[in-house]
């Protein structure tokens, strides 16, 4: 982005009517406001309505989203920088994604619905990264109370799976 | 086989949600979630937790499969056992000795192995009655192969476009205090093969030698930050000829590359039941040694079938072409000291030729092929090793 342009700014508005005001680039993370902005709307005063997503998940994606454009804008500014200053960065943002994610379970769901009806791959990408985090290192009954999923298999359907890869079964679930 | 429905597959939407807030998240991002566990036992109990993880699981692109033990081949002692090779100098004409050493190899130091055992430890292995293999499940490399290869237990996985495996350990047994790693791509063949050997790693840089050397050459220690002249660049002592290091060398050399073309040979069912299949890396635990396989290399072996070497479990090495790299010390970023540090560059002789510009100019992923092969702190250790001179050697195909 070139010093002269003016700074544009877009309005975020949430499914429960709360606003977020943005720099335009750093709501252009976001690839559902992208082809808002490109059919030529949501530049308005009305903004850019967001449904599904409430006013409390939305200022986190909006934190997101200003922190990662900073951060590359930041990158873009000293190109000529040397590796080791690069490296650094990226670890940083990569520090301060593991802070953000760190989240409760509810808030890491609606957070990742969000991201990707938004279509914020970065977003998206660091929440399956936590929740692949929580299965890791769990028997099959464990992760099902840690995420409260239903188990629905038939006793049918669990002798099938048995039958057709032991393997799964040689811990106990 | 191509179309064996494993895991039966559930209609979407005729599970009563009762709070379940995965449902809220689309198939395509639970896939996502799934393909960043990678390890496959901890996909293995996913697809037990619900019908709809059930039918997902088997759909991810990525993982990674950790080998709890491997079946090792058990060669017969070769009667080459005994036999005089490699006599110091000459090194550069040295195809007799080295077919000679391939041979003798063999039978000392590597344990190549026959099949990639099993993932699951045998302790876990609780449920003995179902321990009977259905009689459709094709026989890998060995007959003695376990219930629970990884052929077998990729075989749900029906989309697999990045695979691991890794072993529980290297196969070459190296005394301790000994460094020794390679890394190898292959497509039908070799492609291209970095070794990196130390006859001593010492964790902490004792005040300076401390052991009294042999010659003035061997105690001049390499350090990373020193730009050398290239008159002042050190020799291959002549030491090395003489007091068998560079037949020590030699086997390394032989030794890494029978392991990586026992470890390629191997994957072939596996290459063969993953069509969809665009990397595979076989690593080991010990970080000894690194094979990996990509996309176009893939396909490559999938149109040009391996060729054995004789009626060995590996694939048949073409005649290679070498270069050699050696300092007498280096000392690493982190405080280790190398001594009798050698760097190993390998690719086919027929690349070599039809390429030119010599082994080191162009390998498969460019010219960083060699500096970039090992992490650090051997990396530092192979940019040091790349400024020594170098020395030539070829081998004949084994």
């Amino acid at each position: 982005m070139a010093a002269g342009k003016p700074v544009v700014m877009v309005t975020l508005v949430s499914s429960d009517g709360q606003s977020f005001q943005l720099l335009e680039e750093a709501a252009l993370l976001s690839a559902m406001v992208r082809d808002t902005i490109q059919i030529g709307q949501g530049r308005g005063p009305a903004g850019i309505p967001i449904r599904n997503i409430t006013g409390q998940t939305l200022s986190m994606v909006v934190v997101y989203c200003n922190k990662h454009y900073t951060a590359a804008a930041a990158a873009d500014g000293d190109d000529a920088a040397d590796e080791e200053k690069k490296v650094a960065n990226k670890k940083q943002l990569r520090e301060w994604d593991e802070q953000f994610i760190n989240l409760e379970q509810d808030k890491l769901y609606d957070i990742l619905v969000a991201a990707n009806n938004l279509g914020i791959d970065g977003l998206v990408d660091l929440c399956c990264w936590r929740f692949a985090d929580m299965m890791k290192g769990k028997s099959a009954s464990e992760i099902r109370v840690k995420l409260g999923i239903r188990d629905d298999f038939t006793s049918e359907q669990r002798a099938q799976i048995e039958k057709d890869s032991p393997w799964v079964w040689s811990r106990t679930t | 086989m191509e179309g064996r429905e494993g895991w039966p597959r559930c209609g979407g939407g005729d599970w009563e949600e009762e709070g379940d807030q995965f449902e809220r998240l689309p198939d395509a991002v639970l896939l996502d979630v799934f393909d960043r566990i990678g390890d496959v036992k901890a996909l293995g109990r996913c697809a037990l937790v619900s019908r709809r993880f059930h039918a997902l699981v088997p759909l991810v692109d990525s993982v990674f499969v950790r080998v709890d033990c491997v079946i090792p081949d058990d060669p017969a002692p070769s009667s080459a056992g005994r036999e005089e090779a490699a006599e110091g100098g000459q090194p550069t004409r040295g195809r007799g000795a080295l077919a000679h050493l391939a041979r003798l190899v063999l039978g000392s130091i590597v344990r190549p192995i026959q099949a990639l055992g099993q993932i699951l430890s045998p302790a876990t292995a609780t449920v003995s009655r179902r321990s009977v293999v259905p009689p459709s499940t094709p026989p890998p490399t060995a007959g003695d192969i376990s219930h629970h290869s990884p052929s077998e237990v990729l075989r749900s996985f029906k989309e697999l476009r990045r695979l691991r495996i890794e072993l529980p350990t290297g196969e070459l047994g190296i005394e301790d205090g000994v460094l020794l790693k390679w890394k190898a791509d292959f497509g039908s063949t070799l492609g291209s093969c970095v070794i990196l050997g130390a006859s001593s790693v010492s964790s902490k840089p004792s005040p300076p030698p401390a052991t009294p050397s042999p010659t003035s050459t061997d105690s001049s220690v390499t350090s990373l930050d020193s730009s050398r002249e290239p008159d002042e660049l050190v020799n291959i002592p002549d030491s090395l000829y003489t007091n068998g290091g560079l037949k020590l060398r030699v086997v390394w050399t032989i030794s890494s590359l029978i392991a990586a073309s026992a470890r390629h040979y191997l994957l072939q069912p596996i290459i063969a039941d993953h069509s969809t299949l665009e990397s595979l890396d076989l690593t080991d635990a010990d970080g000894q040694g690194v094979l990996t396989m990509d996309k176009r290399q893939l396909q490559e072996l999938r149109v040009r079938p391996v060729s054995t070497s004789g009626n060995s479990h590996r694939t048949l090495m073409p005649a290679l072409s070498m270069r050699l790299w050696y300092a007498p010390h280096i000392e690493l970023p982190g405080g280790q000291l190398l001594k009798g540090a050698t760097l190993v560059a390998i690719r086919p002789s027929e690349d070599v030729l039809k390429e030119g510009g010599g082994v080191e100019a162009a390998g498969p992923i460019g010219a960083t092929w060699i500096s970039d092969a090992f992490e650090e702190p051997y990396r530092s250790a192979t940019q040091v090793l790349l400024k020594q001179r170098t020395y030539s050697l070829e081998m004949n195909s084994f």
